[in-house]
């Protein structure tokens, strides 16, 4: 079982589907409440594509401790204010028809095992939900997928001390992770079961 | 000179709508949401409370945000901000969002600018505030409806309520698709709407 931190800077509900993984266990807050977490409870922390980055930035040196003490960080949005040392800001591709924003899987890892391009490229036939450009991954990063014509790196996961980076440049990861397999949620299982056994 | 500030969520989408181009001179100071509570206001004609905003960080500013219009501001209130839930009498209904209403080859937004003579719509057309709908305001009292359509307004201007200011609120969401690089019509919509806040001086 893992624990995770799920932080919210909106006012809706978390996605559905954090009751349905019962093996893992979330707590979902306001993003502005982790400063009174105990990162090193948590498998992994998960922050999207409302997150404040400004106030992420002023908790950088905390986030970063907790990674290198083997955390993980997973990040869903473009990249505005660089919250950690290796993070740059988000370069948009030119949208140039369906193909400048298909997204390509390239390195396998077990994150994206099972997913197809289409999977993540499409959602009702239409491209760009996915991702529209990139976060430059710092040298070392393995770059699970990219988009469009240059492939322009749009998922990455890097190994920082013992724990993990795992920055998604783009529309939050979980709802094409869901779409993938409605029913079993086989790649968002995936996802989660991958931080929690990897931070131990 | 109208002076003009915009709230920062710290979003990448308020970044990249309010900070950068085309759309970064259109304000003239940016104020972090965690500092609006330290800031005096008053010497802005116009703040601009930019899409998605987080409604738990605005509300407890509600009566800084009041006591500015009643000081003579202007509040632009801007949609997924859900003022219903922090301001006196706003009347909202949201409704299902239907993004694919082009690729299903349904009928889309239907809008209508009721007061084109706002100093707001000089530029813009019904045309130009069509992407997609999350909700609608039914306006009240002083109220007005500025853009509307057969449902209820997508933005109202309320100059009674909190004269000498007022209240300018749309249901309307385009900072968060533009500063998402996402959803060209939202771009096109602010190149009309935000140069012309500088005329509500």
């Amino acid at each position: 079982m893992g624990r995770f931190l799920w932080l919210m800077n909106t006012p809706g509900a978390p996605p559905d589907f954090l009751h349905q993984l019962t093996e893992h266990r979330f707590d979902v807050v306001q993003q502005y409440e982790m400063e009174r977490a105990e990162f090193g409870d948590y498998d992994g922390i998960i922050t999207g594509m409302h997150s404040d980055q400004r106030h992420l930035a002023s908790l950088g040196d905390r986030l970063g401790a907790y990674i290198d003490a083997g955390g993980a960080l997973i990040f869903s949005g473009h990249v505005s204010h660089p919250f950690l040392p290796g993070l740059t800001p988000f370069r948009p591709v030119e949208q140039k028809g369906l193909e400048s924003l298909r997204i390509h899987l390239e390195t396998p890892h077990p994150l994206t095992e099972g997913l197809t391009s289409d999977h993540l490229t499409f959602q009702r036939t239409v491209a760009g939900f996915y991702g529209r450009g990139g976060n430059p991954p710092p040298p070392g990063a393995t770059v699970l997928s990219s988009v469009g014509f240059d492939r322009v790196p749009v998922d990455w996961i890097e190994r920082r001390g013992k724990g993990w980076l795992y920055v998604h440049c783009g529309n939050d990861l979980w709802a094409h992770y869901r779409r993938a397999d409605p029913e079993g949620l086989g790649h968002l299982r995936r996802v989660f079961d991958f931080f929690a056994g990897a931070t131990v | 000179m109208t002076r003009i500030a915009a709230v920062d969520g710290g979003t990448y989408f308020h970044h990249h709508t309010l900070c950068e181009e085309p759309f970064a001179g259109c304000f003239d100071d940016i104020i972090y949401i965690r500092d609006v509570a330290f800031t005096d206001l008053s010497p802005y004609d116009v703040v601009f409370l930019p899409c998605r905003l987080n409604t738990h960080q605005i509300a407890p500013l509600a009566d800084q945000l009041t006591h500015y219009m009643t000081g003579g501001g202007t509040l632009v209130v801007m949609g997924e901000t859900f003022p219903e839930r922090w301001l006196k009498d706003i009347d909202f209904t949201p409704c299902e969002t239907n993004f694919w209403w082009w690729v299903e080859g349904l009928p889309g937004p239907a809008p209508r600018i009721a007061r084109p003579e706002h100093p707001l719509m000089a530029d813009v057309t019904a045309k130009d505030c069509i992407w997609h709908l999350h909700g609608h305001f039914h306006p009240k009292g002083p109220q007005v409806p500025v853009i509307e359509d057969d449902e209820g307004a997508l933005l109202i201007e309320d100059a009674e309520t909190y004269a000498p200011g007022r209240l300018i609120a749309t249901t309307l969401d385009p900072c968060y698709h533009h500063g998402s690089h996402f959803m060209p019509a939202t771009t096109a919509f602010l190149k009309r709407f935000l140069p012309a806040l500088r005329k509500l001086g």
